[in-house]
């Protein structure tokens, strides 16, 4: 079920109880909306200007006075007082809010080192920057709104460079003739992101973003190539993942500020379209739930029945006939150590069984193989991340983490050292069969009433059975239940099979898996390089696991019996309309 | 023909306000209208609205339906503006209900007199016994693919589906009298923001700090309660991240939510922060998921106890962002 399904559910509920009110408006919404159906049309499309010169609009002083109006109320937050990038959630964040002084924009219709077109301003605050926290302003703010507060930081907030700069060339690219995708494109594609324009030498052969991982951005801040393999976080992607224009801009323009080159001098129009469209490629074409511009997300993880032996080799084809059900990762920033930055957004989840036992095989993009080593220095260091060691957009004075937030839970964060291991769990719920209703232990590890039964993988190799009772309360218990096969780290991603036995004989401390049932599951994930280690983790929320039982017999021999019974009431039918018809003529 | 335009006047009006409010007080229930009434409402608003159609369908559009083609046209367009249209959409008993109004209403409209009704059968006859090629043909195709679609329903209904449980979760419940936050016990009904506070001081009323909105929190010389929306704001942003889940925007779409189930609360809309009073809020930030009664599924909530995180003051002032950056109201008490 997606986001609007989750908004859905609460809507019901809000029905039978609060906002009644509401929900009336918006019965009689729905009917004026019926009325104008026929009136109005699809909304406007995105605005391009022409290639060649480009001349910024004049804005006029009553727009820049709103602009600031609505930027002191919604921007100021992140981008700081003075657009310096440096607003209260820059300590909280790994893509750091945009500093505006220097006129440095990512995403942008012009040449490399261009400034940015009003359009483009103006489409980054509609659709936001997916994969960043830059989210879509479009439900907020109207739309002379948005153009007001694009004039605020095109003539205010821009310090280094003027838009209406006589030396200042604006040149918008031009896309020439688009080259729809094919099987012949995207080899060409694929054959100049190997080798003639090197984009592998940062991207990763799968183009996992595992390539360069030491560069940093015109800040100074440490910068990630991107992972193009998910491109519902392509920041430039407009709320359209699967359109090849966007990337294309993306290789023609630069991203100003980062590594990321122009490649219009090094590549022809045609070529950079083949780029394009094998970068499309690259990610699997997931329907994207229009709320959060992310893969949508179905609740039941469906493990499938097999009559023979569980694969545990992750090249068995039997694995490829299922689909990967996609399981969304948010931080743990609930309960100390909290944390503000996971490197895993997503974990790709398969299950089979047979009659004794379970195989899920799981997946997960990281672009670092971790192994506990204090000695060695992290990649994502989150003090190499955080503001500390940018004193400069650090102006409140707070760390990275929440030590000197005034709260009770002041300095309980664990420093980092070093790396540590790579790891994924699955949790069930102990004894949930038993739980009333839909009761189930507290998603993070479970709590003190109700215990998890947690199977956790670590990169050094160990398989362990958790029993947890809450985050501060997890121990190690002393049973072999699940095992591991194959796990492998390549390019960019872990690919591991667990397995287990569907029941086993500890009932009450692991959980005994049924058929036909919703089990509850809670994924988590770690990334060693990122700090993380136990509480410190990536996490899902609760989905269900459905064994799904063999097809009964009645979905085969029952439609044809319904079948024949309307063939022979058919028939009675017509025997009856004739004999009635012959009735009729007889008697006139 | 003058006859016909009033009524297809008359029922268009009656059909846009009468159905849509019959609609209206079936989904509250409202306390004015008691059931016989409103199922009256409801049905005679579905009659007229079917008349309504019929007669844009023949007259208006000019297209000489049969009317064995406009009664099941009339029930699916009523069928797709009850199921599409309306949001949040209606459950399943309700809409059951509505169209079998919405049917007795067609088949109302269908033996309206004798020669409608002959209307309606000619072409159901001319099926069943015609001896033109064309009402063979017809027979055939009937008679073939009625058993072939219920073979193909049942097989539907029996492949078993694994859909999502359907669990219905009170989104905001019932509140606590009083509650304990940092040892001091707040009481719900009387307690106040200690930061809702004018230029002289004291308490403003909900409602007055209407002229703070579209100020600037920042600016050197702000106002005492704009310096607690500043500092309530670098809580949201920083010290806590709340914008992490709920968003920049405050729209629920923060960079994690689409992680969630239960998603995280959009304040930016009307129905969360707007409908709740200032303590309540207070309550749920204080003691978070885990604080919830059961019908609010605590064990699945990632909103954390930020008394654990926060102090008292803290808690407050980000709610007073809260309601100042969205441009809501709290609900008063009176």
């Amino acid at each position: 079920m997606g986001f609007v399904g989750r908004v859905e559910r609460m809507g019901l509920t809000l029905f039978e109880s609060q906002g009644e009110r509401m929900r009336k408006g918006m019965v009689c919404i729905g009917f004026c909306s019926l009325l104008w159906m026929g009136f109005v049309g699809a909304a406007g499309a995105q605005e391009i200007p022409p290639p060649g010169k480009y001349t910024p609009k004049k804005d006029s002083p009553q727009d820049i006075e709103a602009g600031k109006a609505i930027y002191f109320r919604k921007c100021v937050w992140c981008h700081g007082p003075d657009g310096a990038g440096d607003g209260p959630s820059a300590i909280r964040l790994a893509t750091k809010p945009r500093n505006f002084n220097q006129g440095t924009f990512k995403i942008r219709h012009t040449a490399s080192g261009d400034l940015p077109t009003d359009e483009d301003l103006f489409l980054t605050v509609t659709h936001g920057l997916p994969g960043s926290a830059m989210p879509p302003w479009k439900s907020i703010l109207s739309e002379t709104e948005r153009k007001q507060v694009v004039t605020f930081v095109k003539n205010v907030l821009v310090k280094d460079r003027k838009f209406d700069d006589p030396d200042e060339t604006l040149t918008v690219i031009d896309y020439g003739q688009q080259i729809p995708s094919s099987e012949e494109s995207i080899a060409k594609g694929k054959e100049i992101f190997m080798t003639q324009a090197k984009c592998v030498e940062c991207h990763g052969v799968e183009g996992r973003g595992n390539g360069n991982l030491t560069q940093r951005d015109d800040w100074g801040f440490p910068i990630f190539p991107a992972d193009l393999s998910k491109s519902w976080n392509f920041r430039g992607n407009r709320s359209e993942p699967f359109n090849p224009r966007n990337v294309f801009r993306e290789i023609s323009t630069g991203l100003n500020g980062t590594p990321m080159p122009s490649f219009a001098d090094v590549l022809t129009i045609e070529e950079r379209w083949h780029v394009a469209n094998f970068v499309i490629s690259l990610s699997p074409h997931y329907p994207i739930d229009p709320e959060t511009n992310k893969p949508q997300i179905q609740f039941v993880i469906k493990g499938k029945y097999l009559k023979e032996a569980l694969p545990t080799d992750i090249a068995d084809a039997r694995w490829d006939a299922l689909a990967p059900q996609y399981v969304g990762m948010a931080s743990q920033i609930i309960q100390p150590p909290r944390h503000f930055i996971r490197t895993i957004d997503d974990v790709r989840v398969r299950s089979l069984f047979n009659d004794k036992e379970i195989a899920f095989l799981l997946e997960w993009n990281d672009r670092t193989e971790s192994h506990l080593d204090p000695a060695k220095e992290a990649i994502y260091d989150v003090k190499r991340l955080s503001s500390e060691s940018f004193p400069g957009i650090n102006t409140t004075g707070y760390t990275h983490e929440n030590d000197e937030a005034e709260g009770p839970l002041k300095g309980v964060n664990p420093e980092d050292v070093g790396v540590y291991n790579d790891g994924v769990a699955i949790q069930f719920a102990q004894e949930w069969e038993t739980l009333p209703g839909y009761e189930k232990p507290y998603f993070v590890h479970g709590d003190e009433k109700r215990g998890t039964d947690i199977w956790k993988w670590e990169s050094d190799g160990t398989t362990k059975e958790l029993e947890g009772h809450g985050l501060e309360s997890v121990v190690v218990r002393d049973s072999k239940n699940v095992t591991v096969s194959s796990p492998s780290w390549v390019h960019g991603r872990w690919r591991i099979i667990l397995k287990r036995a569907i029941e086993t004989e500890d009932k009450a401390k692991s959980a005994q898996l049924s058929v036909g049932k919703n089990i509850p599951i809670v994924f988590f994930a770690w990334d060693g390089d990122a700090g993380e280690r136990d509480g410190k983790m990536a996490l899902s929320t609760y989905y269900y696991l459905m064994l799904e039982p063999p097809v009964p017999a009645n979905v085969y021999y029952a439609p044809p019996i319904v079948a024949g019974i309307a063939l022979l009431l058919e028939g009675f039918v017509l025997y009856k309309a004739r004999k009635n018809k012959r009735q009729k003529e007889r008697d006139s | 023909m003058l006859l016909r335009r009033r009524w297809g006047v008359l029922s268009f009006v009656v059909a846009v306000l009468g159905l849509p409010a019959s609609v209206w007080a079936a989904g509250g229930g409202a306390g004015w209208i008691n059931a016989g009434t409103f199922a009256l409402v409801v049905a005679l608003g579905s009659f007229l609205a079917v008349i309504f159609l019929a007669w844009l369908i023949k007259v208006k559009l000019g297209i000489p339906l049969p009317k064995i083609v406009q009664g099941p046209l009339i029930w699916l367009a009523a069928y797709i503006v009850l199921r599409k249209f309306l949001y949040p959409p209606i459950p399943f008993t309700l809409l059951a209900m509505y169209m079998g109004i919405i049917t007795i209403a067609i088949l109302l409209y269908i033996s309206l007199d004798e020669s409608s009704f002959d209307e309606f059968k000619h072409p159901l006859s001319a099926m069943l016994h015609g001896t033109r090629p064309p009402h063979k043909l017809s027979r055939y195709v009937t008679f073939t693919a009625v058993p072939l679609l219920l073979a193909f329903g049942t097989y539907d209904k029996l492949l078993p589906k694994f859909a999502e449980p359907i669990e219905l979760r009170t989104v905001h419940p019932a509140p606590p009298a009083s509650i304990n936050v940092h040892n001091k016990i707040v009481t719900l009904q009387t307690a106040e923001s200690p930061f809702r506070v004018g230029e002289d001081g004291k308490y403003l009323k909900v409602g007055d700090e209407g002229k703070y909105h579209g100020q600037n929190p920042f600016a050197e010389n702000a106002p005492q309660f704009l310096k607690n929306v500043r500092e309530g704001g670098q809580v949201f942003f920083g010290t806590a991240g709340c914008f992490l889940c709920h968003g920049d925007n405050l729209d629920g779409k923060g960079p994690f939510a689409y992680a969630f189930n239960p998603i995280p609360a959009n304040f930016a809309d009307p129905g969360t922060i707007a409908q709740l009073q200032e303590t309540f809020v207070f309550w749920r930030v204080s003691k978070g998921g885990p604080g919830v009664p059961r019908e609010t599924f605590p064990w699945a909530s990632a909103m954390p106890p930020w008394e654990k995180h926060l102090t008292t003051d803290e808690i407050w002032k980000v709610i007073l962002f809260e309601y100042w950056h969205t441009g809501f109201f709290p609900r008063s008490w009176d």
